[in-house]
């Protein structure tokens, strides 16, 4: 089994204002998505998810407002599964809210550690 | 006439006690001579007592005799070594004269739990230390409470003391970190010994049960505790309390295990559901949240009879699963899928978890199918569950669904 990190991007909507019930409801659609990775014994960690706000730090010591460099699109929070290959890990994407929104899950395999054998 | 049960009674609790604190003083390395001064402790008292009957103060009498049985055994052993070597005899002002007292039987008892909840003992093996040194039963209750039979517990016992004994000293003093770091495993093993009781298929009630008692009997006792943060103990005694509620209504079909949805719920226990509620709240003071707190809550709301229980728990379940995995976890969230949305994504779910060697998993898809209405595969399933099928009792439950079944079709 290898390590598959997802990736979720979107593009932040400034004027969305969701009522607590709405972002309940959001966290609710999260959980049942991820709890479904989790009965499958695929999840390896449920991950977090990450706030708007940002700065970036440059190679020339400039810093700029905003995580977002030149597309709009950002990184909103990551997921980290187990799946035999990345054919498998893509498949344990479907259902997730953030397609619902017109975002995007990328899928990418975690590395493994050259000296720590993996299982 | 001598009392035979309050004899059982207190012989097993005593055991328990005597030996945890003889322990001090032999160390894990000679449980065995423990075992045996309370044995010839146990024998004498049921000679002196088989005439004039029970004394006033049995535990203080027990605690007398036993005392002076190690005493008695010190002195032979010193005798014998002082014959063989002068070098021990240099030592041998070392005999500490042993009181046993309240206060040193609860020290002791700590100390041996934390011992003996070892990580590198199998589930079988440390069920099987557990209820012998913490628990006080016989090798024929063992045998009876884990469905075995007296040579295999024996081995057992055998192997799991040579294990330990390798592995700890009795010695050893532990410190607060220790006592933290070993808590997990002692509440697992706790856990172990009440789903024993909880969910082993003998038809002993009285055994069965008894298990359940003991397990929380040892968490309160951890609760009381001060070596270390108690939240997590106070969440598994909720745990415990609000599973144990039902207890009797479960027993009550007479047939053998009434399914939860078949009990009849004013026989659910009022007040052990009160008293969970009680260690719930005081759990949840702690600052993380343990597996044992989510389980509580979800066990909790299995108490509780209102709209919107069922996303509850579901929501309980997905957080669960982000703590752990296990196969039984994973079909509780799919069974939960089903009431909170419905069958038809529940089955969709389902068959995605791959436990297609568990017996439990094609009863789940069978159940599912039966909530959606699908008489073929809920027939289908119910077969395919018969082929692995091993316990007798379960046998006897799928072919009284499989006979619903079709006399629908």
């Amino acid at each position: 089994m290898k390590d598959f990190m997802m990736l979720f991007r979107s593009e932040p909507n400034p004027n969305f204002e969701p009522t607590p019930d709405e972002i309940e409801a959001e966290i609710k659609l999260w959980m049942d998505w991820i709890g479904g990775i989790g009965a499958q014994g695929k999840l390896k960690n449920a991950g977090e998810a990450l706030g708007f706000e940002g700065k970036t730090v440059h190679a020339d010591g400039s810093i700029t407002d905003g995580p977002f460099a030149e597309t709009k699109e950002i990184v909103g929070g990551f997921t980290l599964v187990t799946a035999k290959d990345l054919e498998e890990a893509v498949a344990l994407t479907k259902g997730c809210p953030a397609l619902d929104n017109g975002g995007k899950v990328e899928v990418r395999e975690v590395m493994p550690t050259g000296d720590i054998p993996s299982d | 006439m001598i009392d035979q049960q309050k004899l059982t009674e207190i012989f097993k609790t005593e055991y328990s006690n005597l030996i945890a604190v003889l322990s001090n003083y032999y160390g894990l390395k000679d449980l065995q001579l423990a075992e045996d001064i309370v044995s010839e402790t146990f024998l004498k008292a049921m000679k002196a007592w088989s005439h004039k009957g029970i004394p006033q103060y049995p535990r203080a009498w027990l605690r007398k005799v036993a005392q002076n049985l190690y005493y008695e055994d010190y002195r032979r052993l010193k005798n014998f070594k002082d014959k063989i070597s002068k070098e021990v005899a240099n030592r041998s002002e070392e005999f500490e004269s042993i009181e046993i007292t309240e206060k040193l039987i609860e020290d002791s008892q700590l100390r041996m739990i934390f011992l003996l909840c070892h990580p590198e003992l199998n589930r079988e093996a440390q069920l099987c230390i557990a209820l012998r040194i913490l628990c006080g039963f016989s090798t024929e209750e063992i045998a009876k409470a884990l469905l075995s039979n007296k040579e295999s517990v024996n081995k057992k016992l055998y192997r799991a003391k040579k294990t330990l004994q390798g592995r700890i000293s009795i010695e050893e003093e532990l410190t607060a970190s220790d006592y933290q770091d070993r808590l997990d495993n002692v509440l697992r093993v706790i856990y172990l010994v009440f789903n024993e009781g909880y969910y082993s298929s003998t038809t002993e009630e009285n055994i069965r049960n008894e298990l359940c008692w003991e397990a929380m009997r040892l968490g309160i006792f951890l609760s009381n505790q001060r070596h270390f943060e108690v939240d997590h103990v106070q969440a598994l005694i909720a745990l415990m309390c609000f599973q144990a509620s039902r207890l009797k209504a479960r027993q009550s079909g007479g047939g053998g295990d009434l399914r939860y949805d078949e009990q009849d719920q004013s026989q659910w226990d009022q007040e052990l559901i009160q008293k969970g509620l009680q260690y719930l709240k005081m759990a949840s003071k702690g600052e993380r949240v343990s597996k044992y707190h989510l389980e509580a809550t979800i066990a909790f709301w299995h108490t509780q009879d209102q709209e919107g229980k069922w996303e509850q728990i579901l929501m309980l379940y997905n957080k669960l699963l982000t703590l752990e995995y296990s196969s039984i976890i994973a079909m509780n969230r799919s069974y939960a899928l089903a009431k909170a949305q419905s069958p038809h994504k529940a089955i969709e779910e389902a068959l995605k978890l791959g436990l297609q060697d568990n017996v439990h998993y094609f009863c789940l898809l069978a159940e599912l199918y039966r909530m959606d209405e699908n008489i073929d595969l809920e027939i289908n399933h119910l077969n395919k569950a018969l082929k692995l099928v091993k316990k007798e009792s379960e046998t006897t439950l799928i072919q009284r669904k499989l006979e619903i079944a079709l006399s629908k079709v």
